[in-house]
């Protein structure tokens, strides 16, 4: 069948049967560039969408593609359905909790993030807060709640706090800045 | 998307406008009609969720209400559930159940125009043309107008809360690490170890193992001897068919030496056998099915001692138990009875036949040391007492039944001393023994120092009492303590100032209970305290006493340290403590007579004088007070509810 949208050049073997079929093997290319294989999982042609799980041995990637944009196929082979779905089954719950923890995990993780700083200041950042309490404040780099560290975040940005901590301050940024130097990111 | 308000909807369908709607918009997702196969977990309710919708429920035919706050909620579409129909049902089935184990993933969402979206999956419409929703959505990689950027120039955006995708836009939703089985279980029991709960184990693991591999049964290859398929199923009976030894010395020639015999006790396996071993069980059917007080043994035999089912794991099994941990009431009545006997016996039974019931739950072997404490004790019977201390400062005294105690009379104060004795640490009957034998002849002393609490300050106080005790009783035994604690003993019996004859008690209870009542529980046969000038002194070491509790300083020596006047043949070294009103009492002791035996034998003879004197009207001391503090239990709850 033809999808509405975008053109789909399909390249598909004579012998191949139904399209999508479970089980097959298909080498795919998107339109994105993209391009993967993988074996046929499911296929809905309502929207259009092919669930795919890679062939065993590569990495664990299931993909579940827009057949709208899929640019390139070519069938590689057949194998035994690989989803039996009368067996199958969800635990919700644990999907459920599973997803609270990832958020919770993320969020977590964006506080960690800089809005709107460049990728240097957050590797600084990042370094920081190996070893010390630090926080994002707009574009300064909040230190312990006392010391502020300013773009360019440099040794002679660094501002407030007592003089112990500041010293402490500046001399870990200094550190921070030359092993990144050193090694990269 | 027939779910979303349509002006919304339209805004969506901009291509080149992903709007992040802060509002956590919940799908709704109309039953689908699965076959029977698809088991989805029963009994979802239809709640609005902000997170992990129920968007997929099995048997149900209502929609899920959709509580979302700028969305209208799209009641549940009946119609479209014949949508669902059996012929494209497998296919939507599949689809749907990989979506489905897909929420909560971290996943990669590849745009149309490029762009790379990371985020957490969070729903997917199935019904129509899945577009997704994604939890704190971050950009990856950028494919929009201003084309790729290099890596570091790329200036962060925050992570949007929630990021809806509509289908047109989506090209493929990349689920890393994803094992998508047949079994559900494996997704949610991943996530769960990978919780914030890390097990060691999930720490540690290497990253590359299988999570979820299969498992097939070991098939062996030829080279593995045959017949060991059932080796270890009947360990007794076929212990004969496989002979270890055997077979090492026929694969490897390796000769053995093992003798079973060597390792344990060779059984007489005799005609007789029967019989014998018929007997050996009944007797240790016997033993197993004793009554027992003993929490463990209990426990190994299975028999739930305690029915307060509130002891933790800790107390049970790890916490260093208070004489009466456990509510062994019933022990009490034996307690006094075996006290009564034992004091008897140590006492030589010329004490009133007054049993001492404890006032609290006498503990372990306590019991009987705080009875004995009675004015009436026979100081030959002090080594069974120390017999008895040392063997059972953790055990009934069961053993020792036979031993005649009886209660004297004593004062409620001794009892008092003696629960306070009771709930000290075991470990100062040992502390204890040591002084004992250094102290010859202070028989009483050691049973103080038993009945003290743990520490040596404590025991000096009990050595103390014990002297005081003895002299009540005015036994022979008092003779052979110095003349001072007989006298000491006997201002016991004075009203009033006797109370303050009892340092070594519990300053509270035993003043209280002095004063209170029973001088008729004193030994009206104690031989009245006389000084003894040429007794010899005591000089403890210079160490300063260790702080503890007093309890009630007042009643102690209230007053400012005394003067110190030397008797006659009396040495002056003792410090005097500074007393002052507070809980600490300091004990300081300027020389020492002997290194073991810390309690000052001429110290506490001046005690009671002094203290009456002081009562009488500061009367100079002969002596430095010799202050010994309570039986040393700093921690002691039950101390302080004495007080």
């Amino acid at each position: 069948m033809d999808p509405a949208g975008a053109s789909v050049a399909n390249a598909i073997g004579g012998s191949e049967g139904e399209k999508f079929a479970k089980g097959n093997i298909y080498s795919v290319k998107l339109i994105t560039g993209d391009e993967f294989r993988g074996i046929v999982m499911a296929y809905d042609p309502i929207p259009n969408f092919v669930g795919s799980k890679p062939r065993p041995g590569h990495s664990k990637n299931t993909r579940m593609v827009n057949a709208s944009f899929i640019t390139g196929l070519s069938y590689l082979g057949k194998t035994e359905e690989p989803l039996l779905t009368d067996s199958c089954w969800v635990n919700l719950d644990g999907l459920r909790a599973k997803e609270a923890l990832a958020v919770r995990q993320a969020e977590a993780d964006a506080e960690r993030m800089g809005v709107g700083v460049t990728a240097e200041a957050q590797s600084i950042f990042d370094a920081l807060s190996k070893t010390l309490p630090v926080q994002w404040e707009k574009s300064d780099i909040l230190v312990m709640k006392e010391v502020r560290v300013r773009s360019p975040y440099l040794s002679d940005c660094v501002f407030g706090g007592t003089d112990a901590a500041n010293n402490r301050v500046k001399k870990v940024l200094e550190l921070e800045r030359r092993r990144l130097q050193l090694f990269g990111t | 998307m027939s779910l979303l308000a349509p002006d919304l909807y339209s805004i969506l369908r901009d291509p080149s406008f992903l709007r992040v709607i802060g509002v956590d918009v919940v799908i709704q997702m109309v039953d689908l009609g699965f076959e029977a196969g698809m088991n989805m977990q029963p009994g979802l309710p239809s709640k609005a969720s902000t997170n992990g919708s129920p968007y997929i429920r099995g048997g149900e035919r209502e929609g899920v209400l959709n509580k979302a706050k700028s969305i209208k909620s799209h009641p549940a579409n009946a119609a479209s559930n014949g949508e669902a129909g059996s012929l494209k049902g497998d296919s939507r089935d599949g689809l749907v159940y990989l979506t489905t184990c897909k929420i909560g993933h971290l996943v990669e969402v590849h745009l149309k125009n490029g762009s790379v979206y990371s985020g957490i999956f969070h729903a997917a419409d199935v019904e129509k043309d899945f577009g997704i929703i994604l939890k704190m959505a971050s950009l990856i990689k950028d494919g929009g107008l201003r084309g790729h950027k290099a890596r570091s120039e790329f200036v962060r955006k925050p992570p949007s809360k929630t990021f809806i995708i509509p289908a047109d836009e989506l090209v493929q939703v990349i689920a890393k690490d994803l094992s998508i089985s047949s079994d559900g279980m494996s997704n949610a029991v991943q996530s769960e170890k990978s919780g914030e709960l890390l097990t060691d184990s999930s720490i540690s693991k290497s990253f590359h193992t299988d999570q979820g591999r299969e498992l097939k049964p070991w098939i062996p290859d030829g080279d593995v001897p045959q017949g060991l398929d059932n080796v270890f199923d009947d360990p007794w009976k076929r212990g004969r068919g496989w002979d270890q030894f055997k077979v090492n010395e026929s694969l490897f020639g390796v000769k053995s030496t093992f003798d079973e015999e060597i390792y344990t006790t060779k059984l007489d396996r005799g005609i007789r056998t029967r019989e014998m071993e018929e007997r050996a069980q009944r007797i240790a059917r016997e033993i197993e099915g004793e009554n027992t007080r003993d929490l463990h043994v209990a426990e190994e035999r299975g028999f739930q001692l305690n029915e307060k089912f509130d002891i933790d794991e800790e107390s049970k099994y790890s916490a260093v138990l208070p004489a009466d941990a456990f509510d062994d009431s019933g022990f009490d009545e034996e307690d006094d009875e075996l006290l009564d006997t034992c004091n008897d016996e140590t006492f030589g039974g010329s004490s009133t036949s007054t049993v001492q019931k404890p006032v609290s739950s006498s503990g372990k072997g306590y019991g009987e040391l705080r009875d004995a404490s009675q004015p009436s004790r026979n100081n030959t019977n002090v080594d069974q007492m120390c017999s008895i201390s040392d063997d059972h400062a953790q055990h009934l005294p069961s053993e020792q039944r036979s031993k005649d105690f009886t209660a004297p009379g004593s004062s409620i104060s001794e009892s008092q001393m003696g629960e306070r004795r009771n709930k000290n640490n075991p470990e100062f009957s040992h502390s204890n023994r040591s002084a004992e034998e250094s102290v010859s002849g202070h028989g009483d002393s050691k049973e103080g120092a038993k009945l003290g609490g743990g520490g040596t300050s404590a025991w000096k106080t009990v050595a103390e009492k014990e002297r005081q005790v003895s002299e009540v009783s005015g036994k022979p035994k008092s003779e052979s303590f110095t003349g001072q604690s007989a006298s000491r003993r006997s201002s016991e019996s004075r009203p009033g100032p006797s109370t303050s004859s009892r340092p070594g008690l519990s300053p509270s209870s035993s003043i209280g209970s002095l004063s209170s009542s029973e001088k008729s529980t004193l030994n009206p046969n104690a031989k009245e305290f006389k000084l003894n000038p040429n007794a010899k002194s005591f000089k403890p070491t210079a160490a300063a006493r260790p702080q503890s509790p007093m309890a009630d300083a007042s009643f102690y020596y209230p007053a400012a340290p005394a003067p110190v006047q030397q008797m006659p043949g009396m040495p002056l070294g003792y410090g005097i403590q500074p007393q002052y009103p507070g809980q600490q009492q300091m004990i300081y002791y300027p020389g020492h007579q002997h290194p073991q035996a810390f309690y000052p034998p001429n110290a506490q003879p001046q005690f009671p004088q002094q203290q009456q004197q002081m009562m009488m009207g500061r009367q100079p001391r002969p002596q430095m007070v010799y202050m010994p503090p309570p039986p040393y239990q700093p921690d002691n709850p039950y101390n302080q509810g004495r007080e």
